[in-house]
């Protein structure tokens, strides 16, 4: 029995036909499509997770203040291709002899992307905003940099670094602290003190924080309206395709930026950034993985690689294992771990082992400290002197995640149980999901060994020191190992120092006791992170803190 | 994806068919149809590969042994050497004995999570078949509300169940999405049976209640599920490897799983491309096995499609 | 017939509640939650305790659900503390649908377009052309989606360059986007360059996604047709001397159709599995991706939300095909 076709299956031919000449009828000759990037003078930059909000302040996570770093700019700056504090909004600064009153001389002539006058009332108006926040905002889910670096609020049982601040004039002002910090006054670069207009942030309700559910609203302030006074004035933000747009502030009291315009896209998957690359829709990405460099260099494009900045460690916690109250047992498992063949196998090029919880480039790393190089012999030896030559034990990583000092976690694990099981150690393997259970289980001391790292985001060893280790109660229940208060204090003592020098001899101090009297953990590896750009852009510096000024970017051919 | 491949199952199979009354003929027939014969040569080509993996793999897949010629950038993944016929995996292990170990484990998971699905699919049916009414509303509310959600999302979502993903979360969480299909093919099958002359007979003949059910209205109702059930093989494959690729598969990777290899070597996609076609291929075939000796199954089994 | 409806409706409502109650609790009693993303990694316990009570997490679960239950009535589906930090869930989901709204219809609409077209053809004319198309539909069940979607991704945008490798058409700013999908977009405003733009971005993804509805739909239509050929019907219709176009639409088609717009409905919620793959793979921005998204960072406001709109979606599929069923068929109503 037969049939003639009929139009239905005429038309289902016809649309595989037309879509098959789209694809070859595109456009080859350019890749970049409707707002794409070549031809224009926009800067499009593929990152790696959508930016959350853009007011600095209520934020800390990389991707959001790559953003922020474009609009908005601190009282300092960051010297380019560095962690070291440079001028920003202020040009000059000055502590007192107790380092507790610190005065700025401001920059003149600039204003904010809404055209109203930067001053220093208006970094006074910043400061207290900072320090009054509602009730609802004072946790480190919302405020999290200011809990870390200030502690607390106005009027908390918390003490606060903070303690006022007062103008002297239009071009002058005065901070004032509770106590000297060796966080200041590098902290001032970071980009969660980046000053807003104060007119701004009143018009939309900046402060209006609201807890609802499980999580929390913002206002408009930081949805759609950010002002800083950066050199790019703030768009759009369009979450159906993923892009932020910024354009050039042509009122920027400084260099104006060569570029018309930046677009952030989001792609969140590495090789889906590699290939928009290659196709010439996007013209610069973040953070490929170490194993795409070479190949990226040899095709044309610049990989940029950051000077080391973050720790990798392996983390430790007697809780649920009391063997590890022993210093003995912590050592063995530190001689036992090939810290070496780490950063050769898993690591990209410039990156090193270290025997610290700071980096190399930070003040106060000591460089007389040894640490503990692969010896599994030894590793052998103390565990059978500390009775426990069959220790049995959890070692924990996660999944669902891959962190720019450790880029894919069950690899690192792979190496570490191979390098306990070798002298003895059983290992029992724990994965979790980063976000589903892995962290809230190390916080609650779950984990007696587990991989983790830390990012700094300024020169100073409190950055780093100080948020793993500043309180007895923390993830490596340094509490429960007799000498968790005396780290503590010695960590207070060496952040209120006002001298630099004491203060740096202090750090160093504390880091040769860290490594050989104590070892709360097990520092790895420090290893930079990279930046791609098309061959056609230049006048990017990477920076060790990631979210790169782009103004100075230019276009050559 | 289940409930989308299985999708035309409970209308097909619920017209069962007296089982083994003519099983030479229907051999015979099934032999006759090339798909049928493809899709048991791959299969059988299949388990027996599995079965005997430890034997004819070369090393140990988990044994990273060629780790040291691994370099982060220079050299991430080891290409083909003496020893070594396709070359070694990011951790430095030989990627042929994973493979053929992978036949195995592939199997384990295919095999554990289709008989979980079947049994606790057959169960609910049993139940709704047997007991009508109330008892067949309530069941068949149950399998709706898990037909309602995605499979593939409820797989998601059970696997993030466990504390600590495995092989097994895998297995329990592709086994729960498959009940609902189960289960409603069961019940068809056992509404049929209810009203079959044999049954009645038996019934009408005084035979007990439960001896009625088990006797002789389970295992004329089983057909169409154990067919389902081939079927549901080449699902569960592909769903192990759907969840590989977002991440919830079995994170120890020492005895590799197919799904669980092409999920893992999605980065590697652009450079090393081989890392993720040679298991894709695997599936793919395995799959394609399944599918064809179970479609050819049913469709000789069931009456109405026989020409 | 309306108390047909009003039945499955009730009973849909039930069923959705149900869900709700399952989901909220399901998802809550995973290890983990939305706080571990709004903390980070340098957390101290004292925070995380801090931030638990002042949001009431501390209370029992049944006092949260009849909390989330009126929040819900007043069309507050939470906030999310995930990738949209702060942004309330109804915004997400609603700048995100369209995207998925526009692949699934596509994929929908080729897959059976294609495959009751193909489907027919295959089984009126048997030989090569059929066999070649069921080794093809067969061949489409046995490949992993994500899979297809990796090598359509390579071959066709990175290697040969001849469309974007991921992401949707940008056309704000470009054209009014009222709707937010960019084919209707585009056509609203007549312009041919952006509707290039969209077709482009939706080729592969569609492609991708069109697969296994194609083969599902291409196989029963098959089947169908082969069987209604066989009916005393089209014989006594061809035996009456009836044109064969009159004998295909009016007696064929119609009668192989009715198991086949089941199957369209049940494929719905199987596309929107298949969306959080293919949108994955190639990072289009729909509800499939923020899925995977809001999973890995257990954002539950967003992912309760998005579990709810497929049920939904589901039910309201699945009661549509009934209706269809019982208009067509009247012994359907009779049940």
């Amino acid at each position: 029995m037969r049939f003639r076709q009929t139009g239905v299956a005429a038309l289902a031919g016809m649309m595989l036909l037309a879509s098959c000449s789209w694809g070859s009828g595109g456009a080859k000759d350019d890749g970049a499509g409707t707002g794409g990037a070549k031809g224009s003078k926009t800067l499009v930059f593929g990152a790696a997770g959508a930016p959350s909000l853009f007011d600095p302040f209520y934020t800390s996570d990389g991707e959001t203040a790559r953003v922020n770093n474009q609009m908005y700019e601190g009282l300092l700056s960051l010297v380019p291709g560095t962690a070291d504090p440079g001028p920003g909004l202020a040009v000059k600064w000055e502590q007192s002899k107790d380092g507790k009153r610190w005065t700025f001389t401001l920059r003149e002539g600039v204003s904010f992307h809404d055209g109203t006058k930067f001053d220093a009332a208006a970094v006074c108006a910043n400061f207290e905003r900072w320090y009054r926040q509602p009730e609802v905002a004072r946790t480190s889910a919302v405020s999290h940099t200011w809990v870390n670096d200030f502690g607390g609020f106005e009027g908390d049982t918390t003490p606060s670094l903070y303690s006022g601040c007062e103008t002297g004039g239009d071009l002058t002002v005065v901070l004032r602290l509770n106590a000297p910090s060796s966080k200041f006054p590098m902290i001032l670069a970071h980009g969660t003190y980046a000053l807003s207009s104060p007119a701004a942030m009143e018009k939309y309700d900046a402060n209006d924080v609201k807890a609802s559910g499980e999580g929390f609203t913002f206002p408009a302030y930081g949805r759609l309206h950010p002002t800083g006074t950066g050199p790019f004035k703030f768009v759009s933000y369009d979450d159906s395709t993923g892009t932020v747009k910024l354009a050039r502030n042509d009122g920027y009291w400084g260099d104006k930026p060569k570029i018309g315009g930046i677009e952030f896209r989001t792609i969140p998957d590495e090789t889906a950034r590699r290939q928009e690359l290659e196709a010439g829709a996007i013209h610069a990405y973040d953070l490929p993985a170490p194993r795409d460099w070479k190949s990226l260099r040899d095709n044309g494009f610049q990989v940029i690689a950051r000077p080391p900045f973050n720790v990798m460690y392996l983390g430790l916690n007697a809780k649920t294992v009391p063997a590890l109250k022993d210093l003995r047992v912590r050592q063995a498992i530190a001689w036992a771990v090939n810290k070496k063949q780490i950063v050769e196998t898993l690591l990209p090029e410039g990156s090193e082992t270290v025997s610290q919880f700071v980096p190399r480039s930070v003040e106060g790393y000591n460089k007389d400290v040894e640490g503990y190089p692969y010896n599994p012999g030894k590793a052998r030896e103390l565990l059978a002197e500390a009775g426990h030559p069959k220790l049995k034990i959890q070692l924990w990583y996660p999944t669902e995640v891959t962190r720019p000092y450790m880029p894919e976690p069950k690899r690192f694990f792979d190496l570490i149980k191979a390098d306990l099981e070798a002298v003895g150690i059983q290992v029992e393997p724990v994965a979790k999901p980063w976000a589903g259970g892995y962290l809230s289980g190390r916080e609650a001391g779950e984990a007696p060994v587990y991989l983790l790292g830390t990012t700094g985001h300024y020169n100073s060893a409190q950055n780093f020191l100080g948020i793993l280790f500043g309180a007895v109660d923390n993830a490596f229940a340094t509490g429960l190992l007799g000498f968790g208060q005396q780290l503590v204090d010695d960590l207070d003592a060496a952040d209120r120092e006002a001298d630099p020098k004491k203060r740096t001899s202090k750090y160093l101090e504390l880091n040769r006791r860290m490594s050989e009297d104590w070892l709360p953990s097990i520092p790895i590896a420090s290893s930079p992170s990279a930046l791609v750009l098309s061959s056609r852009v230049h006048g990017v510096v990477a920076s060790p803190v990631g979210g790169e000024p782009l103004a100075t970017a230019t276009f050559g051919e | 994806m289940t409930s989308a491949r299985g999708g035309d199952a409970p209308a097909a199979g619920a017209r069962a068919v007296p089982a083994g009354r003519s099983s030479t003929r229907t051999l015979q027939r099934l032999l006759r149809q090339p798909a049928f014969v493809v899709g048991a040569v791959i299969t059988c080509v299949f388990v027996v590969l599995a079965v005997a993996a430890p034997l004819l793999a070369p090393h140990d897949p988990g044994a990273p042994l060629l780790l040291d010629q691994v370099r982060a950038q220079a050299n991430p993944v080891p290409g083909p050497q003496d020893g070594f016929p396709l070359g070694a995996d990011p951790a430095g292990r030989d990627l042929l004995s994973r493979l053929l170990v992978g036949a195995r484990q592939t199997l384990i998971v295919g095999v554990l999570a289709t008989l979980g699905g079947l049994l606790g699919g057959a169960a609910l049916g049993l139940l709704a078949g047997v007991f009508a009414g109330k008892t067949d509303t309530l069941v068949m509310r149950v399998v709706d509300v898990m037909l309602a959600i995605p499979s593939l999302l409820m797989a998601f979502s059970i696997a993030a169940l466990f504390a600590r993903p495995n092989e097994w979360t895998l297995i329990v969480a592709i086994a729960i999405v498959q009940i609902p299909v189960f289960a409603r093919l069961m019940r068809g099958s056992m509404l049929v049976q209810r009203g079959t002359d044999h049954v009645l007979a038996a019934r009408a003949l005084g035979v007990r209640p439960s001896a009625v059910v088990f006797r002789h209205m389970v295992p004329n109702a089983m057909g169409p599920v154990i067919v389902q059930g081939t079927l549901s093989l080449a699902v569960s494959i592909l769903d192990a490897a759907a969840l590989s690729f977002l991440g919830l598969g079995n994170p120890d990777d020492a005895s590799p799983e197919w799904g669980q290899m092409l999920g893992g070597a999605q980065q590697y996609f652009n450079s090393y491309p081989h890392l993720a076609i040679y298991p894709a291929l695997c599936i793919i075939v395995v799959a394609l096995g399944f599918t064809l000796a179970g479609e050819s199954l049913r469709e000789t089994l069931d009456p109405r499609t026989r020409r | 017939m309306y108390r047909f409806i009003l039945r499955r409706t009730v009973q849909a409502g039930a069923t959705f509640l149900a869900l709700t109650a399952i989901l909220f609790v399901w998802l809550r009693s995973l290890p983990g939650g939305p706080l571990d993303a709004l903390l980070g990694e340098n957390a101290s316990p004292q925070d995380r305790a801090k931030l638990v009570e002042s949001l009431g997490l501390d209370e029992p679960i049944w006092t949260q659900y009849v909390r989330y239950l009126g929040r819900f009535w007043n069309g507050d589906l939470g906030v999310s503390t995930g990738v949209w930090r702060g942004a309330p869930v109804t915004e997400v989901l609603l700048t995100r649908a369209p995207a998925t709204v526009e692949l699934a219809l596509c994929a929908l609409v080729i897959g059976t377009v294609l495959g009751v077209s193909v489907g027919y053809w295959a089984a009126t004319r048997r030989g090569v052309f059929d066999f070649a198309f069921l080794s093809l539909s067969v061949l489409g069940l046995a490949v992993p989606v994500f899979f297809t979607a990796f090598v359509l991704k390579y071959v066709f945008a990175v290697r040969a360059g001849w469309l974007p490798p991921s992401g949707r058409a940008d056309l704000q700013g470009v054209i009014p986007t009222p709707t937010g999908l960019t084919l209707f977009d585009s056509l609203l405003a007549g312009d041919g360059a952006a509707l290039l733009e969209s077709v482009r971005y939706l080729t592969l993804p569609t492609v991708a996604l069109s697969i296994i509805p194609f083969a599902v739909i291409f196989r029963l239509t098959r089947a169908s047709v082969a069987e209604t050929l066989q009916q005393d019907f089209v014989r006594t219709a061809t035996a009456k001397g009836l044109r064969n176009r009159t004998i295909a639409g009016r007696h064929v088609l119609r009668n192989s159709l009715l198991p086949v717009i089941t199957v369209i409905g049940l494929q719905a919620g199987g596309l929107f599995a298949g969306a959080v793959l293919t949108e994955t793979v190639f990072n289009y921005r729909g509800l499939g991706q923020s899925m995977a998204l809001a999973f890995t960072t257990r954002d539950y406001a967003v992912l309760q939300a998005l579990i709810m709109a497929v049920a939904v979606l589901y039910l309201f599929v699945n009661i549509v095909v009934d209706i269809t069923n019982a208009l067509c068929d009247p012994r359907v109503r009779m049940q």
